[in-house]
Formats: C-alpha cells, sequence, structure tokens
C-alpha cells in the first residue's frame, strides 16, 4: 500500500515555499531576506526528507513485486534512471539558496526560489510518472 | 516581537499539522504511514515552534551546505538497503523463488 504522507510533505514543502515568496518583496530588507532564505531552506529540507522516504518506500515495493533478480535489478535502474534529474535538482536549489545567503541583490534570491519551486515540480513529476 | 513573516510560518505550520491530524485517522492502520507521519509531525511542530528563526544567520551557509550532503548520504543509505533486500529475496545462485 502507498502511503500519501511524502506526497503531503511535498505538499507542505510547497505550500512554506509560497509564503517564502510572497514574503519576497522586490526589495525587502536584510531581515526579510533572511527569513525568505531560511523558510525556503526548511521547505526544501522538508521535501528533501519527504522524498527520500518515499524513495526508500517505493524502491522496496518494486522488489517486493519483481519476480525474478533480473526484474528487480531492471526496474531499479529505470527508476534511479528517472530519479538522477530529482537529486540534481535538490542540489541545484541548496546551491541557489546558499549563493543567495551570501549575496545581496534580488536576482540571487529569486534565482533560489525560483530552483525550490521547480524542485518541487520534478519531484511531484516523478512520484506522478510511477 | 515577531515579524509577519514568523507569523506566516507558525499559522501554515498550525494549519499543516491539522491536516496532519486528519491524515493520521485516516492511516492509523499502517505502520509506515505511522512512522512517516511522526517525522511530519517533528518537522512540523519544529517549525511551528520557531526553527526556522533558531537558524543563526552568520551560519546560514554553512547549515544549507550541511543539509545538501544530507540527501546524497541518505539516497546512498536506502540504495545500499534496497541491495540488500534483492540479495535476500533473489539470493545469487539459487532459482528464482
Amino acid at each position: 500500500m502507498r502511503s500519501h504522507m511524502p506526497a503531503f510533505l511535498l505538499y507542505l514543502g510547497v505550500f512554506f515555499a509560497c509564503i517564502g515568496l510572497a514574503a519576497a518583496p522586490a526589495a525587502c530588507t536584510k531581515n526579510q531576506r533572511v527569513n525568505t532564505i531560511q523558510t525556503s531552506l526548511v521547505a526544501v529540507n522538508v521535501a528533501r526528507d519527504g522524498f527520500t522516504a518515499w524513495d526508500l518506500q517505493h524502491q522496496s515495493a518494486i522488489v517486493d513485486a519483481a519476480s525474478s533478480r533480473d526484474e528487480a535489478e531492471q526496474k531499479i535502474a529505470a527508476y534511479k534512471a528517472a530519479r538522477d534529474p530529482v537529486i540534481a535538482g535538490f542540489e541545484i536549489a541548496y546551491r541557489a539558496l546558499a549563493m543567495a545567503a551570501t549575496q545581496t541583490d534580488d536576482s540571487s534570491l529569486a534565482v533560489a526560489l525560483k530552483a525550490s519551486s521547480d524542485l518541487f515540480l520534478a519531484v511531484k513529476q516523478l512520484r506522478g510518472g510511477t | 516581537m515577531m515579524s509577519a513573516i514568523e507569523k506566516q510560518v507558525i499559522q501554515a505550520a498550525k494549519a499543516a499539522l491539522e491536516v496532519v491530524g486528519d491524515l493520521a485517522k485516516l492511516k492509523s492502520t499502517d505502520p509506515r504511514a505511522a512512522a512517516v507521519l511522526a517525522v511530519i509531525r517533528g518537522l512540523a511542530e519544529a517549525v511551528a515552534s520557531g526553527f526556522a528563526r533558531k537558524i543563526d544567520p552568520k551560519n546560514l551557509r554553512k547549515t544549507i551546505e550541511s543539509a545538501r550532503g544530507e540527501i546524497r548520504g541518505v539516497i546512498a543509505a536506502n540504495d545500499a538497503a534496497i541491495k540488500d533486500r534483492i540479495d535476500q529475496k533473489f539470493p545469487v545462485g539459487e532459482p528464482p523463488k
């Protein structure tokens, strides 16, 4: 039975990211900027924890459903190929947030928030496509 | 005094906790769901209690880099657990069950 909990984590992440986006006016103060980055970081961390929990559960389900070693290995390999861009998305989002944390310009913050949003969509697509 | 964003985060976390409570009722028979729920509760409660505000702005970059490193480690642990699961279900040299 597939649990809906990791999906909920993603929605929670998107929810917090939206709050971050809403709280980032074009020229926000230093404190608002830090708060926005922190909120986005928490959202990405929540999404990461939800994704890794789902990843283990999903791979386990693939192995449980397989009738031979070859079938299990092939399906796991195919899943990992689909998973790679999502892991790269987490790296991009974290890197963008780290960059925004050391800058003061609006564009680095916008890039970080967009990377976070793109990541949530990528994870959602992976779950929807499996 | 709390800023507007802090109030928003806490309100969002409270709303999320209510949803978690509803999901807990729906999925209480699934032990895996219960385990994941515990994680969600912990995270949501951490946010609700002001976890986001406790990240030191001076160490923000370090905190982000550390969080970034964690995903590779957890994924590697997941993959190792799955390899063991395959080996256990389909031992090498034995016919399929």
